[in-house]
């Protein structure tokens, strides 16, 4: 039907002018400016079309439509929005169908929002506000109040206007009917004047809270809570009020309810409210601790996710109440119980452990009296309990959450909440255990885990989950152990985790890393142990290969570091493994053991401290590039700066981004140089030998590497990166014309584009073009028609005249790099899957610098040199400490023929830089690697015919 | 006044064989009808003698099932078939599919194992006969029972397919709780309930006086004990009885399993048990959270790692753990089981449940080193390790007055559980919750009072001429209580509320008129016509409305004014009268007109 109108009213409208239009492109000779001029034509007669139609619509029916096809106008086809507006309001006051005199008002107060100026604001809101006084219908009336509000708020809170709105509103917050009393509510909460003594509207609202309707309620409460928001300070007595919604028999007024209490409780928390049947006195946030921590036992599943979602933000509860929240008193046929967390407590106090009969351990101990006994669960009483027990995994999240959050700032509630988080890893949903593990690493600094703690979260260790495991490694590095019986237990059962998942290894000894960094004292005792030094006996040196055995020595070699007296205990063996672990684990060990200058200045030559070495480095790169850079520097000179730079790369970590960048610079130098000097590209007719065309892709990915692997780069040494890929785009311009392979319509057109962009954006940045760029646009300015061949007959020369200029590279530059973990590097062994079929190869890699992580993409190659790129999920990616840094684990689908012998499939981590639209490249040029390519053995079985 | 009687034929002040009978509002219900397990004659089914001889259909309205324990269903076919009974019976759909199950299985072991007559217990025949009668309904669903009982089922929790019942009749109701569990577990949700605040609530107290710690404590215990065994070597061995706890403890054990990767093998020895599976695994609704949402990749009760146990696995070597029935070690496969392993203490037994005295799993727990058998007659050391884990599915006392919270009931009423710790939580619920509690014994009769509710027609017009003018200004007053003028009629039971006129012409009546009259002598020289005159621009001027004809009384509403005296004379007498209905108006003229000269 909609549609139809349409029609007709496109029809009656625009007919003639679509006409004069269409005679006007025949006749005219710019057909885009026709175009615009019917386009923005059309509509306005559009929106006057449905217009009229609304006018002179019979039935509600038809102006509904109207109104509806009105509504779905862009703002930008209403041109004259005054006088619609007025046009509207005429058939408001003529219409009697209620619908239809809401859907204009909900018009109205959308066109006036769109378009946005303040003249058109004031005079609807008068018109309105007139409406509204004289109008009976309740929908109406509700429908202007809220059409008002949002105008109130569109104006920006002037003054005027919102007095006049609020007191429009106010005497209807008393109204019968809900619709208008909850939007005068939302209007005066959105409108009312922030001022710092509460007034009178305040009180108002604070009487709508108990109004009879839950909307009206609700409304009231949200208002005050948008006032609140806005700044306005609420005053003492709406607490009543709020604490009152709390009881209310509809949540969502009960959800709002508590948002209020909490939102008083945080800006007087220190204000004293009474105790209800009592004379006493409590803070006011502590109260409202209470009341919310009630709330967590509601009926309904939004207010226990409200109420454990504003617990955790409570911080300025008194430990007294927090306390609470974690106990539970339990009783057994009317006898006091412990609960288990109790009885492990006891049991370590005790200093003996179970007699290995556990039946009746949890015997009910004294009688209790039956008055003494609360069954109802008042204020803060196990809260938390109750919370974490909870049904559904929102609430139990939200409670763990908040649980956390207040453990971060009550060392004690830390400690006592400890053995209710590693319950939680017992939780059967998988996101629940794995906050637990979170919230576990998050208060890892606070606590000291007494032994029986330890015992219960090392079990955890078991899991199958890697995540779970790596966050407990994580927790295990930061927290405090008690005693040296804690750090052994702790240390065996790490490195039996290691020996059931051998892929935790690099978690795991960074866990050593930090436990022996963390307690220095407890591990002395344990190092004759650990190492098997005997004190008589050489025992046989052990193998340093050995992934547990570097756990050991890197947790005594970072305690060493604290401990000086520990030097004296190794052996020369473990001295020996420490240099190699320096070399080897750079990160991991300390720079140097104490009592070990002498030994360590005797292995390493360079006795000059790090920070003047890295000097040295720095000074060395800029004099490198220095050397590039001199005038005569030729051929040779050039292929020595790179080898430096390539040597210096090796060397220096921190230097490495830098020293690859100006060596791959140097390296386009080199080739652009190369083929330039070639004598048939001098020959200037065909394309010459194929060595050209290999030259030219070199360049390719080489440029395309300059451009994307690198971030960091400098406004003037990104123009040089750019201007060298124009280049490189213009060469193979150049080439392909003089091949006469294809066409090189394509690449003439990327090319134009590249330069335009190029150029405009140069100018834009102030930048200077260098002189390639600088004759190319002349060049190009020069052609009449710009076609291939032309322009490749204009740039041949200037690519041979004028070189590549030096590289001159100051900032500190980073790369983009992964590491591949898993799988490792496996040709022994082939993994074995029936052929078509599909085997799923677990990867774990990090990926440091990479800006834009949906550029990543998994590449596997297999033996027929197939290749295939897998788009790694979003979720697959967990962002690491360091920015733009992120840990990738996700499995990679092989999937294979049946092949004669054992097949080596090729991973690899690249970045998929592709340039929406061009077609240029293949697929495959477009694509960065950025790690060396892992193989795996795998062996695609045949089906066997009888299975199926 | 209206009462509410609530007689327990079973499972009043005690556990077991759990049928309760309701009349309310001159019908009669009967909630669940179970069977007592501890006895083996007359007295495992309640006394339908009390109810009627014979037939008793006629002296009851509509039978419901809140689960398919046997103590709460049990004796449900010898109701039906054997007494007489084809009245309608309700239960949920879950409790309708498996509850025939377990009824067979009993029917089994009662006739075929202790022996029973065949004549003095129920057939499968008639078990099926009666599962044919039963009406299934589901979770908050409103069902008719007849014109008058209304019926809702509200999730209950404690197994699958466990309902309260809301049944209203009337202006009056009862909320009967079966048993429930307000903890969630791994496969059920925990019991809900919404605000219907019922004139009574009849509600389970099994664990009257026990406040239980988390279930997480618990269950993490378990699975550390399971796992260390098995790790070492050793064998577990898990009795349990074939429905509701062993699915429980299944789940634990295979996410645990799948969480650790661990690869020893975990059996579950096959009976009812595959067939009830199969419901559990359909009636995924009926479950919690963790199994709705995930049903659709797996469900949950597919198991992964526990597979159908075999007799000969028994002597496979390594480490294995096995469920097996009957949950109290007295006969059957879990007792072979143990037979064969309790020498070796690498092993070890969990108990998940209670045991009755006088059954090898009592003996086990209360710490015997050696037990005994007869035929053939040996004895066994008892070496491996014994626990004990609590898996019950009740709610504990913080639970029940959790619920009683949450419905908001008027009375509450406890059954299911033993007298001395209903007489606790009674206390507790008297105390702190302010309602009156209940707890009847065997075949006591209580009669609960209710507030009786008088609904009475009112006329449009007298609605309107008492509410209209208040709803005009628009005020948050007009629901709120509010005095009404009118007359109460009561012909035949018919209330009405009529305007006094309407109630004078229907009932014939002319009424009486009663008027206060009052002269007030005025001090005022001059004609009588002037101090009219000037009587009304001054009432004129305070009410505004008059109306005044020539030489006639001032009329005011009903209220009228005269002037009587001469020209002459200076003190006139002003009469004022006015109806008994206006008597505010009136004093007000009244007073106005005494005091006009100051």
């Amino acid at each position: 039907m909609a549609a139809v109108l349409k029609k007709r009213a496109l029809a009656e409208y625009s007919h003639s002018q679509t006409v004069t239009a269409d005679q006007e492109s025949a006749a005219g000779p710019s057909v885009k400016k026709v175009r615009l001029t019917r386009r923005s034509e059309q509509p306005s007669t559009q929106a006057e079309g449905y217009l009229q139609i609304l006018q002179r619509a019979k039935t509600s029916r038809e102006s509904l439509q109207a109104l509806t096809s009105l509504a779905e106008l862009s703002p930008a086809q209403v041109e004259d929005v005054g006088g619609v507006v007025r046009r509207l309001l005429e058939v408001f006051s003529r219409d009697q169908e209620t619908a239809v005199r809401c859907a204009v008002l909900r018009l109205v107060q959308q066109l006036v929002s769109a378009a946005g100026e303040r003249a058109h604001l004031a005079s609807a809101a008068d018109e309105l506000t007139a409406l509204l006084e004289r109008e009976t219908s309740s929908s109406v009336a509700g429908q202007c109040l809220s059409a008002l509000s949002e105008l109130g708020a569109l104006s920006g809170g002037e003054a005027r206007l919102s007095a006049r709105l609020v007191a429009a509103a106010r005497p209807r917050l008393s109204h019968a009917s809900h619709q208008v009393a909850a939007r005068a509510a939302a209007l005066l909460g959105r409108l009312l004047p922030v001022s710092p003594q509460p007034t009178d509207d305040l009180t108002q609202l604070g009487e709508a809270t108990r109004a009879q309707d839950p909307r009206v309620r609700c409304a009231a409460l949200q208002a005050l809570l948008t006032l609140h928001g806005r700044g306005l300070s609420l005053g003492g007595p709406l607490y009543a009020d709020a604490v009152a919604a709390l009881r209310d028999d509809y949540e969502s007024v009960r959800e709002a309810g508590l948002q209020l209490v909490h939102v008083l409780a945080q800006t007087a928390p220190e204000r004293l409210v009474p105790l209800a049947e009592s004379d006493q006195t409590v803070r006011l946030v502590d109260d409202a601790f209470g009341h919310i921590c009630n709330a967590i036992n509601d009926l309904s599943v939004r207010v226990r996710v409200r109420a454990a979602t504003l617990l955790g933000s409570m911080t300025a509860v008194s430990t007294k109440f927090l306390e609470q929240t974690l106990d539970k008193k339990l009783m057994s046929n009317m006898r006091r119980k412990r609960s288990g967390h109790e009885r492990l407590r006891t049991l370590v106090v005790r200093g003996e452990w179970s007699s290995g009969k556990k039946w009746g351990d949890d015997a009910p101990k004294e009688q209790l009296q039956a008055d003494t006994v609360s069954l109802m669960s008042s204020g803060a009483c196990g809260a938390f309990v109750h919370g974490l027990e909870d049904e559904f995994l929102e609430v139990r999240s939200a409670a763990l959450e908040s649980m956390t959050e207040l453990a971060t700032l009550h060392p004690h509630f830390a400690e006592m909440s400890l053995d209710f988080i590693v319950d939680m890893f017992n939780d059967e949903i998988a996101e629940v255990r794995l906050r637990a593990v979170d919230s576990l690493s998050r208060i890892g600094q606070m606590i000291t885990l007494r032994e029986d703690q330890l015992d219960e979260i090392l079990a955890v260790l078991e899991v199958y989950s890697i995540d779970t495991r790596e966050g407990l490694h994580r927790m295990l590095g930061d927290c405090r152990l008690g005693n040296t019986d804690s750090l052994k237990l702790c240390v065996e059962k790490l490195l039996k985790n290691l020996k059931r998942y051998p892929q935790d290894k690099r978690s795991l000894w960074r866990c050593f890393q930090r436990m022996g960094a963390a307690h220095p004292d407890l591990v002395l005792p344990l190092v004759p142990s650990l190492l098997h030094i005997h004190p008589y006996f050489q025992l046989p040196e052990q193998d340093v290969q050995d992934p547990a055995y570097v756990c050991i020595l890197l947790l005594v070699m970072n305690a060493a570091a604290g401990s000086p007296t520990m030097m004296a205990l190794l052996d020369d063996n473990t001295r020996r493994h420490f240099l190699y672990l320096r070399d080897t684990l750079p990160g991991m060990v300390p720079d140097r053991l104490p009592g070990q200058a002498a030994a360590a200045a005797a292995a390493a030559p360079s006795p000059s401290t790090p920070a003047a070495a890295r000097d040295n480095a720095a000074e060395f790169l800029q004099s490198v590039l220095r050397r590039a850079a001199e005038p005569g520097a030729g051929r040779a000179a050039l292929e020595q700066c790179r080898r430096d730079l390539d040597r210096l790369a090796q060397i220096d970590s921190a230097l490495s981004a830098r020293a690859q960048f100006a060596s791959t610079y140097i390296h386009c130098q080199l080739l652009m140089a190369q083929v330039t000097g070639d004598a048939s590209w001098r020959a200037g007719t065909a394309a010459g030998p194929a060595r050209l065309q290999t030259s030219a892709d070199t360049l390719t990915a080489l440029t395309l590497r300059l451009q994307h692997r690198f971030s960091g780069l400098e406004a003037d040494e990104w123009a040089a990166v750019r201007q060298l890929r124009l280049r490189l785009l213009a060469l193979r311009l150049v080439l392909q014309v003089r091949g006469r392979t294809g066409s090189a319509l394509a690449l003439g057109e990327h090319f134009l584009e590249q330069a335009q962009q190029l150029e405009r954006h140069l100018v834009d940045g102030g930048q200077p073009l260098d002189a390639f760029t600088e004759a190319l646009v002349r060049g190009l300015e020069a052609l009449e028609e710009r076609k291939a061949g032309a322009m490749a007959r204009v740039l041949a020369p200037l690519l041979t005249d004028i070189p590549v200029p030096p590289l001159r590279l100051r900032s500190p530059l980073t790369q983009a790099e992964a590491v591949i973990f898993e799988p490792r590097q496996e040709t022994e062994h082939p993994q074995k899957f029936t052929a078509g079929l599909v085997l799923g190869i677990p990867l774990d890699c990090e990926l440091r610098h990479v800006s834009d992580v949906s550029q990543v993409r998994l590449r596997v190659q297999y033996p027929d040199q197939r290749a295939q790129l897998v788009l790694p999920r979003a979720t697959d990616f967990r962002p690491l400490d360091e920015p733009a840094s992120y840990r990738l684990r996700t499995t990679v689908l092989v999937s294979h023929q049946v092949w004669s012998e054992d097949g080596e499939v090729e991973i690899s981590v690249v970045l998929d830089v592709k340039e929406p639209g061009c077609k240029v490249l293949r697929q495959e040029d477009w694509l960065i690697a950025l790690c060396d390519a892992v193989r795996v053995a795998v062996q695609p079985r045949a089906v066997r015919r009888n299975v199926i | 006044m209206p009462e509410i009687k609530v007689t327990p034929l079973g499972a009043g002040q005690d556990v077991g064989r759990s049928c309760i009978l309701v009349s309310i509002g001159g019908k009669n219900i009967m909630l669940d009808c179970g069977m007592h397990m501890g006895y083996n004659d007359e007295r495992r089914f309640p006394d339908f003698s009390y109810i009627a001889d014979g037939s008793l259909t006629e002296h009851l309205d509509c039978v419901i099932i809140s689960h398919f324990h046997l103590d709460h269903c049990g004796a449900l076919p010898f109701m039906t078939e054997m007494v007489g009974y084809s009245g309608p019976i309700y239960m949920t759909y879950p409790t309708k599919a498996i509850a025939p199950i377990l009824l067979e299985d009993m029917r089994k072991v009662a006739v075929e194992r202790k022996g029973e007559s065949s004549t003095s217990f129920f057939t499968s025949q008639m078990v099926k006969e009666c599962m044919k009668k039963v009406t299934a309904v589901n979770l908050h669903q409103t069902v008719q029972v007849d014109s008058e009982i209304e019926i809702k089922a509200y999730y209950a929790g404690h197994v699958l397919g466990a309902a309260m019942f809301h049944v209203r009749v009337g202006d009056q109701s009862v909320v009967y709780t079966g048993d429930y569990n307000m903890t969630p577990d791994r496969h059920l949700g925990a019991a809900w309930i919404d605000k219907c605040c019922p004139d009574l609530l009849i509600t389970e107290s099994t664990y009257a006086t026990t406040i239980r710690d988390s279930k997480r404590c618990r269950e993490r215990d378990i699975l550390k004990k399971v796992h260390e065994c098995v790790e070492r070597g050793g064998k577990v061995l898990i009795p349990v009885f074939a429905l509701g706890r062993a699915q429980e403890l299944c789940i634990l054990l295979e996410s645990y399993w799948e969480r650790t990767n661990l690869k020893v093998p975990v059996y579950f020895s096959l009976g009812l048990t595959e067939k009830a599976n199969n419901y559990y695994k359909m009636f995924i609704t009926w479950t919690n959270q963790k199994i709705k949402k995930t049903f659709v990749e797996r469900n949950m009760f597919e198991f992964k790692h526990i597979k159908p146990f075999d007799k000969s696995y028994m002597e496979n070597p390594g480490p294995m753990v096995v469920f097996a029935s009957p949950g109290m070690l007295h006969a059957g496969l879990s007792l072979n089981i143990f037979k064969r392993w309790a020498p070796d203490e690498k092993n070890m037994l969990i108990m998940p449940g209670y045991c009755v005295v006088g059954t090898v799993g009592h003996k086990v727990l209360n710490g015997a080193k050696k037990v005994e058998f007869e035929n053939p007659r040996t004895v066994v050391d008892v070496r491996m390790a014994v626990e004990y884990m609590s898996f019950s599915a009740h709610a504990d006392a913080k639970g029940i007055m959790q619920l009683i919270q949450y419905c908001q009931p008027k009375n509450v009423m406890l059954v299911h559980g033993d007298a001395e710790k209903m007489v606790f939580l009674k206390s507790k619920i008297q105390q702190e919750l302010s309602l009156d509690c209940f707890n009847p014994a065997n075949g006591e009769t209580c009669t609960i009072v209710t507030k009786p509710t008088i609904a009475a027609d009112v006329s449009l017009s007298l609605l309107k001429r008492d509410l209209q003018p208040v709803a005009e200004i628009g005020d948050l007053r007009v629901k709120r209580r509010k005095l009404m003028h009118g007359v109460l009629i009561v012909k035949g039971n018919k209330v009405r509320v009529l305007d006094s006129d309407a109630a004078c012409a229907e009932l014939g009546v002319t009424r009486h008129e009663i008027r206060f009259t009052s002269t007030v002598t005025l001090e005022d020289p001059g004609p009588v016509s002037r101090t009219i005159d000037k009587l009304h621009t001054h009432l004129q001027k305070r009410l505004g409305i008059t109306q005044h004809l020539g030489d006639g009384p001032i009329n005011i509403g009903s209220v009228l004014l005269q002037v009587s005296g001469s020209d002459q004379e200076d003190l006139k007498e002003a009469i004022v009268s006015w109806t008994y209905q206006d008597d505010a108006l009136g004093s007000y003229i009244l007073n106005s007109i005494k005091n006009i000269d100051r």
